[in-house]
């Protein structure tokens, strides 16, 4: 992916440009809002992640300017730490995600992934196929290798969400503000419970697993 | 501070400047008006006297005319009307006028002295008219009258003015002393406290009144920012005590293993425990900013209504299998379309808090119940377990920063899950009750009355 980082502090810049090179994709960087900016609206990039504290153009303005523009390039916003209101601001400003500093390079990379190919608004899909993994969302139906796989409605989303964002990395957080509309990071293994749950479904009798825990990150489903 | 210069004072002298210039305007229109009108009043008496003798002269001659002259000039002393008949060879024929040359029209003469209450200067109005038969009639009427009403009128109104320049100075200079006193009894405070003397507050009259109002509302300012200063001071006092022993820690584990460590796998597996060692000491740090701040009260603003039924409903779902696991029971009793106004986000770490505290500090076979309720108007959500609880005499300190109970200083945890809980109550008006399950731990939160709280 093509990806424009705008941060002024060297460390963390030369950190996330680095970290998300070795990952394979291209990315540009900004020191402050203002070239910012002018590059979001000159280049096509997938994703910009954009510190919400930039000199002369703060991350906010910098992110209207570019929706104001017509850009549509999705947006994770970074912040500073205990920032309670920071993320509607900053999703009311056009931001897509948000993660608050310091966060794991995992994490954000994930995000940023999901974002990555997030799905045009206007498709509509009906089915979901992930291997022999068969998911009928207009019945709500689960089938692996034909068999039916009886799910309860969190489950289902739960997986849902991992089928949607098949191949890729998902975080705990993610999977908690994606199924359960809730954002803290929890203290408990609450989200690992669920994933067994649901692992004891869809995996237990079968000659291969799709779901795989990343250690240190989250899970992916996949073959 | 200086009287003359003070705000209330300029106030007043503006004030007294402005009325001035209203009164000076009053005075001029009343000092024409009247003036003209008297003026005109002269003008037409001269003229009513000089038709009517000419009248006498056309209608019966001259020499009545010279009578009713004679007759006129006898009438005893206050008559102020002057006469002067001439003959067209310039001849005095009568009159209590000197001989002047003649002069046709209106004219302005200087008065005879010889009229009681006239001063030097004193002038006449007169008007001149040239007979059929070109001898010359003057009739004049003093005017000193209308001098003397102007000056009685420029006198009065300087009077006025004195007296109201007076008045105005007077009561600028009181009414500002007296608001330069409590201003300045609010100066002095802010000084002391500019001087290190927090506690010192503006004292107030109970008077209620704008000043009295002013001095309440900086007292609640200075409480507020005094409670800030408060909570600051307990931050960095905290961060101080309590991430001393993780840094330490983090500190002695690279030099006492990265000593040993002879293979790839020992030192990866290093950088793994400092990788988690410095997640806590940042987790530990940002819930320490996040109290800070929510104590700060400022999302307040951004209040929005709030399904609590449905938060808790949905907290209820996610940790029950995880209780399960743990061989706990967790049990909602949730009513339906229970609202409150607040941060949607906080409310839910708040219950969050609770809920993965009763199921970390609890053993296996504990029952954990969720239940929330209207009770007159008011939701009312309970937190409530049957595991070991709390002694009566610490529950007063969970909700410190910090403070971890010596059975749970095993389990993992910053030990500001319950002060970040008491944080987000107190910005949502919550009242927090701990008290004894019998068995176990009950967590009482009381909500203010739906719909009439406001920040």
């Amino acid at each position: 992916m093509k990806l424009l980082v705008v941060e002024d502090d060297p460390e963390t810049s030369a950190y996330l440009v680095n970290g998300l090179q070795e990952e394979g994709h291209l990315v540009d960087h900004a020191t402050e809002g203002r070239d910012g900016l002018f590059m979001a609206l000159n280049n096509i990039y997938d994703v910009m992640i954009i510190d919400r504290m930039l000199p002369v153009l703060d991350g906010l303005s910098m992110v209207r300017a570019a929706r104001a523009a017509g850009n549509k390039t999705p947006v994770l916003f970074l912040s500073t730490m205990g920032g309670i209101d920071d993320r509607v601001t900053g999703l009311d400003a056009g931001g897509d995600d948000y993660l608050v500093k310091p966060f794991a390079f995992a994490e954000l990379l994930a995000r940023v992934n999901a974002l990555g190919r997030r799905p045009a608004l206007t498709e509509v899909v009906t089915h979901l196929r992930v291997g022999d993994l068969q998911m009928d969302l207009f019945k709500r139906r689960v089938t692996r290798q034909g068999r039916e796989i009886d799910l309860q409605h969190r489950e289902f989303r739960l997986l849902e969400y991992l089928m949607r964002n098949a191949g890729r990395v998902v975080t705990r957080t993610m999977l908690l503000e994606a199924v359960w509309d809730f954002r803290f990071d929890p203290q408990t293994t609450v989200v690992e419970t669920h994933i067994s749950r649901l692992r004891a479904k869809i995996d237990r009798g079968f000659d291969h697993e799709l779901i795989r825990t990343i250690r240190g990150a989250g899970y992916s489903l996949g073959e | 501070m200086n009287l003359l210069r003070s705000h209330g004072f300029r106030l007043a002298l503006l004030y007294l400047a402005l009325f001035g210039t209203s009164v000076l305007v009053i005075f001029a229109v009343i000092y024409w008006a009247t003036a003209g009108y008297m003026a005109e009043t002269l003008d037409l008496s001269v003229d009513t006297e000089l038709s009517s003798l000419a009248d006498i002269d056309k209608s019966s001659g001259r020499a009545a005319l010279i009578a009713a002259i004679r007759d006129r000039a006898r009438v005893p002393a206050g008559r102020s009307t002057y006469e002067l008949l001439l003959d067209p060879l310039g001849g005095k024929l009568a009159g209590t006028l000197p001989t002047r040359p003649p002069r046709i029209g209106w004219q302005d003469l200087p008065l005879p002295k010889n009229e009681e209450g006239a001063e030097e200067g004193d002038m006449m109005r007169a008007r001149g008219l040239l007979l059929p038969d070109g001898s010359f009639l003057l009739v004049g009427q003093s005017a000193f009258q209308l001098r003397e009403t102007r000056e009685v009128m420029v006198r009065a109104f300087g009077w006025g003015m004195l007296v109201t320049v007076v008045l105005g100075l007077i009561g600028g200079v009181l009414m500002s002393a007296g608001m330069l006193r409590r201003v300045d009894s609010i100066r002095r405070t802010a000084q002391e406290i500019m001087a290190g003397n927090l506690a010192q507050r503006i004292p107030t009259r109970g008077t209620r009144d704008d000043l009295d109002l002013l001095a309440g509302s900086l007292n609640e300012m200075l409480d507020r920012i005094h409670a800030l200063m408060e909570g600051m001071r307990q931050v960095s006092s905290d961060i101080a005590h309590d991430l001393r022993t993780p840094l330490t820690r983090l500190r002695q584990r690279p030099e006492l293993v990265g000593g040993r460590a002879t293979t790839v796998g020992e030192y990866q597996a290093l950088v793994d425990t400092v990788l988690r060692d410095v997640d806590e000491i940042l987790k530990t740090f940002a819930a320490m900013l996040r109290i800070a701040e929510i104590e700060a009260g400022t999302a307040r603003i951004r209040f929005v209504e709030v399904d609590l039924s449905t938060i808790l409903r949905s907290i209820v779902e996610l940790y029950t299998a995880l209780a399960e696991d743990q061989r706990q029971s967790l049990v909602g009793r949730v009513e339906h379309g229970i609202t409150v106004r607040g941060d949607r986000e906080l409310l839910t770490q708040m219950f969050v808090n609770l809920v993965e505290n009763a199921l970390r500090h609890t053993p296996a076979g504990t029952r954990i119940e969720l239940t929330a309720e209207l009770a007159a108007g008011h939701p009312v959500c309970i937190v409530a377990d049957s595991g070991p609880g709390i002694p009566p005499a610490e529950r007063a300190k969970v909700f410190r920063r910090f403070y971890r109970l010596d059975a749970s200083r095993a389990t993992a945890g910053s030990g500001l899950g319950l002060s970040l809980v008491a944080a987000i109550a107190g910005l949502h008006h919550v009242i927090v009750d701990l008290t004894d399950n019998k068995p176990g731990l009950c967590v009482t939160l009381r909500f203010p009355a739906t719909g009439k709280h406001e920040a």
